[in-house]
């Protein structure tokens, strides 16, 4: 709350925009501007200007479609597996079948669809426009980065098409290794080669990070967003190894036949669960942090609010990402383990949870004495907020020794998390897309639809979720085409929960796509929002910068009078580029 | 809650056992304090979303943080969840601590069924007859892939997996009503019978269990005396002793003319429970895990002072129900029980199974033709529902 001082934090080298700052009393800019003449998606044209192109702007739109149709193909898996369950015989599948439908759903969801998606497109966007770059670190290694993922994914789409796959996402041999008739070397081969797309993404986005800040864009003025995008690819670099490693094991074992997990010729099953669960607890972060990144960018821009806690926040997401790493045994508690190893997991898993409530307690305290308003991007932030806290304390549950034994491997499993993994990063990633989609296309959707989409989701999300914590309790198996009958009317409820979250899933595909040919033009800044990615036009021109921006404030300057002047700045369309270096405006950063 | 009763279930799951119990308390402790914190957080939500609200002309405040919230905020949440941790350790505990003088129940677990051995050698599949207030220790493995043994009533659950052996126990508190058994159901996916390799517990009271061991109580189960009458577990261990030709080496002989005969192997006696020194230096438990292991893959964990000459059993030559019989037979063997090697009356492999009683007597149960692994049904195609 203290006034700006007027001493420019670093001396700038290039022209810096004066900003005037007397309180201003013009009203807010209405007609919008338009979007620079030449921008990243009309500069060039054709199919090679996209296959071939290294502009991380591009790249971003390149991930962003075969992620929605992967989606919705995980979707649909989703979709069979819920018919089938309406009744306790199974509705339209046969067993195999609907083994091969929740593999399909799992592994597309979870290896296609939530690891790369904000990194894929959101992270590959605005991190260089974040940090004040003209593009990645390398960019070229950028576009390969979208082949080995692209040819990965066909491969492992390929093989779930020929064949199948049913061995559950977690491919837990002896089952995978020697018992199981589908396509499982195959679909290893696809994990494994999308894993390098992984790794290599993560090491752009470090090496961005590192070395291509703009001038005065120091560690403590990055925006949360690249604070989170930075832990998530060190786990990337990480953690991915361990999976490829565990991937080849299983293929070794299931062409020679040497023992390596099967005990009858000298291997350990449980060797193959520590070294995947090693990469994928740790991924499980890989998909949530970038969410709880947007989700930072989004409550501040709504409520017009510095982030409450900056450095708690940024922390913590460094703190997740190296204490995830310890916390894989928590996997399994029950699979022989022994308890002395199950308490070291257990509690170090008590202490991951930790970072999490941080985060939400700073989340909520952002909005005190805010100015908050509910487009849809920030409904689903509230979403993300209401449904993440349920899955990160049911968590808990799962987390402690004693309470885990009841509920290992039950719908109580599947409910918590769903609720982390969809309604945490499923609604983010919504809440992201919602904000920066007038950013990335220069288009406007549709006020009612999307707010409405936001609250469908969130009905919908809730119907299918809730009831199977019951069910878990009362001891319904995962993975189950056949159950008891009591459990009928609760699998019923859930059914009906994800149909209407079909619909909402389906709504975005509508209005978002609407927009491209209806939308009013967005303007370069439709939220009068503070970070670097909106001081430029919208699309983008193709280096984002014509001018070396030079930053002397955090990130979140939302209250500042002189932040107001910016917002209300018209911006220069005239030469057609209306990307101009921004944010010298003299205030010290608060952090 | 009450809606979970209109709706097909009850308030709470049954609770069978002491342990179900004191499990309930503490899940409802973590119930609490989560909902505590979680409706904390919502009130807090939807206050400031109400009260900070876009105003006309309104103005937000520049606030960047407070150190003695965030500490506040850290540690409050860190000290409950490890007081979540602290207090789901002796239930953790109590579940893989079985009472030492339990009788042990032998369960497998094969792609989809689950065959159960008691310790009088009673044999079921995928039905558990337990009696009321008497506690059984249960051990576990699997023939094939992991499987995961699960009885909520009872809260507890145990992955069965191939390759060793686990533990757990219950003691059932409360009889089960006719027609009211409670589920076992295997809880890690195992392939495509996964949702049929169920089961039921019966709880029985004292004289309900006596019956059906005779064989006069059957429940649901089938017709009277449709079960296996042979001997105990350790009896047919003890028939495979002799079938595998175990004897030929463990034995208590000593006869230098004899290629067969003795100092090549340890005799076994009182065995179980001790402590092995094994080559390497180190001293391990003869336990289950130990024995199982040492029949199965010898070379492993080699006794100091014996050649590791022992040939490797594997599945093809002694399943793992087989190999539960014979550490059961090598626990029953104490100090004198061996048999004479030179009695002569073992039993080569494919001859029929007429060895000598357990112990001294005469057979307690009159060996029968045992019909060697009872091939079960393959599951029932279920029928499938209206489209």
């Amino acid at each position: 709350m203290t006034p700006a001082t007027h001493a420019p934090a670093i001396t700038p080298s290039t022209q810096v925009l004066e900003l005037d700052y007397t309180p201003q009393t013009a009203p807010p800019v209405t007609d919008l501007d338009g979007p620079p003449a030449v921008n990243y998606l009309n500069h060039a044209h054709g199919w090679l200007s996209w296959l071939l192109t290294v502009d991380h702007k591009r790249i971003g739109i390149l991930y962003l479609i075969p992620l929605t149709v992967f989606f919705l193909c995980g979707g649909i898996a989703a979709g069979l597996v819920r018919l089938n369950l309406l009744t306790p015989t199974g509705a339209i599948l046969e067993l195999d079948q609907y083994n091969k439908a929740f593999t399909a759903h799992g592994t597309i969801m979870l290896f296609l669809f939530l690891i790369p998606v904000i990194p894929g497109i959101l992270g590959n966007f605005f991190v260089p426009i974040m940090v004040g770059a003209k593009d990645m670190a390398f960019p070229k290694l950028n576009l390969l980065s979208w082949y080995v993922w692209f040819g990965g994914a066909m491969f492992f789409i390929a093989a779930l098409l020929i064949g199948g796959l049913d061995t559950g996402w977690t491919f837990y041999p002896p089952y995978s290794s020697k018992y199981s008739h589908t396509n499982v070397l195959f679909a290893g081969l696809g994990v494994f080669i999308t894993g390098f797309s992984s790794i290599l993404t993560g090491l752009n986005i470090i090496a961005t990070v590192h070395k291509m800040r703009a001038p005065g864009m120091t560690w403590g003025r990055l925006p949360l967003f690249v604070w989170a995008m930075y832990a998530t690819s060190v786990i990337q670099i990480l953690a991915t190894p361990v999976l490829a490693m565990a991937v080849s094991l299983l293929a070794t074992e299931r062409i020679f036949g040497i023992g390596i997990f099967d005990p009858t010729i000298g291997g350990d099953p449980l060797l193959f669960q520590h070294l995947f669960w090693y990469y994928s607890h740790p991924a499980v972060y890989i998909m949530i942090l970038p969410g709880m990144g947007v989700i930072n960018e989004v409550i501040t821009c709504f409520s017009r609010k510095n982030i409450f806690g900056y450095k708690a926040v940024a922390w913590s997401s460094v703190g997740i990402a190296v204490v995830g790493f310890l916390v894989w045994g928590h996997h399994m508690f029950l699979s022989g383990q022994g308890i002395y190893l199950g308490m070291v997991f257990s509690v170090l898993t008590m202490l991951v949870a930790v970072p999490s409530a941080v985060k939400v307690f700073n989340w909520v305290a952002t909005l005190y004495k805010g100015q908050i308003t509910y487009e849809a991007p920030m409904l689903f932030v509230i979403g993300f907020i209401v449904l993440f806290t349920i899955g990160g304390l049911t968590g808990l549950f799962l987390g402690i020794l004693g309470s885990d034994i009841h509920l290992h491997d039950t719908y109580f499993v599947i409910a918590h998390f769903h609720f982390t993994m969809v309604g945490g990063m499923m609604f983010a990633w919504q809440a992201g897309l919602h904000f920066y989609w007038p950013k990335m296309t220069g288009k406007m959707y549709s006020d009612f639809w999307s707010r409405l989409a936001a609250v469908v989701m969130l009905v919908g999300f809730s119907l299918t979720f809730l009831p199977q914590f019951v069910s878990g309790y009362h001891g319904l198996p995962r993975r189950y085409p056949y159950y008891p009958a009591e459990f009928q009317l609760w699998q019923i409820l859930s059914t009906a929960g994800a149909t209407i979250q079909g619909i909402g899933y389906v709504m975005p595909v509508f209005y978002l796509t609407a927009s491209l040919f209806f939308g009013r033009d967005a303007g370069a800044n439709p939220w009068r929002a503070t970070g670097l990615e909106w001081q430029i036009g919208s699309p983008p021109t193709p280096h984002n910068f014509d001018e070396l921006p030079i930053v002397t404030h955090g990130p979140y300057e939302y209250a500042l009078p002189s932040r107001y002047a910016l917002e209300t700045e018209p911006h220069h369309t005239t030469n057609g580029t209306n990307g101009h270096a921004v944010a010298g405006n003299g205030v010290t950063s608060g952090h | 809650m009450l809606l979970a009763e209109g709706l097909g279930l009850p308030l709470w799951p049954e609770r069978g056992t002491q342990f179900a119990i004191d499990y309930d308390w503490l899940f409802i402790y973590i119930l609490v304090v989560t909902t505590a914190a979680g409706l904390l957080v919502y009130a807090g939500l939807t206050f400031l979303c109400f009260k900070y609200a876009k105003k006309p002309g309104g103005k937000s405040a520049r606030i960047l943080g407070s150190h003695k919230l965030e500490l506040l905020w850290t540690i409050i949440p860190t000290a409950f969840f490890l007081s979540f941790f602290v207090f789901g350790l002796p239930i953790f505990d109590a579940a893989t601590h079985p009472p030492a003088d339990a009788p042990e129940i032998f369960v497998v677990g094969k792609q989809w069924m689950w065959k159960i051995q008691h310790p009088n050698g009673v044999r079921e599949i995928n039905e558990l007859h337990l009696q009321q207030d008497v506690a059984v220790k249960v051990t576990g493995t699997s023939e094939d892939v992991i499987h995961d043994f699960g009885i909520p009533a009872f809260r507890n659950k145990i992955d069965v997996v191939p390759g060793r052996y686990v533990t757990t126990w219950y003691k059932p508190t409360k009889v089960t009503k006719a027609g009211e058994p409670y589920h076992i159901f295997c809880d890690q996916y195992c392939g495509q019978g996964h949702s049929q390799m169920v089961g039921k517990v019966h709880v029985l009271s004292r004289e309900d269990y006596q019956d059906w061991l005779a064989g006069h109580k059957t429940d649901n189960a089938g017709a009277p005396g449709d079960r296996p009458t042979d001997g105990t577990a350790a009896w047919h261990g003890q028939q495979l002793f002799f079938k595998m030709q175990c004897i030929n080496c463990h034995n208590n002989v000593y006869d230098a003319d004899s290629v067969n005969s003795s100092n090549r192997a340890p005799n076994l006696e009182g065995l179980f429970g001790s402590q092995v020194p094994v080559e390497g230096g180190k001293t391990v438990p003869a336990d289950g895990s130990y024995i199982r292991e040492s029949i199965r893959n010898p070379m492993a964990k080699v006794h100091v002072g014996w050649k590791p000459i022992m040939p490797a059993f594997p599945r093809a030559q002694l399943s793992e129900e087989e190999l539960g019989q014979l550490v059961a037979y090598i626990q029953y063997l104490k100090k004198g029980k061996l048999p004479k090697r030179t009695s002569q009356d073992a039993a080569p492999v494919g001859a029929p199974t007429q060895g000598p009683s357990l112990g001294e007597g005469s057979p307690a149960v009159p060996p029968p033709p045992a019909p060697k692994n009872p091939n079960p049904p393959a599951p029932a195609p279920t029928p499938k529902g209206a489209n």
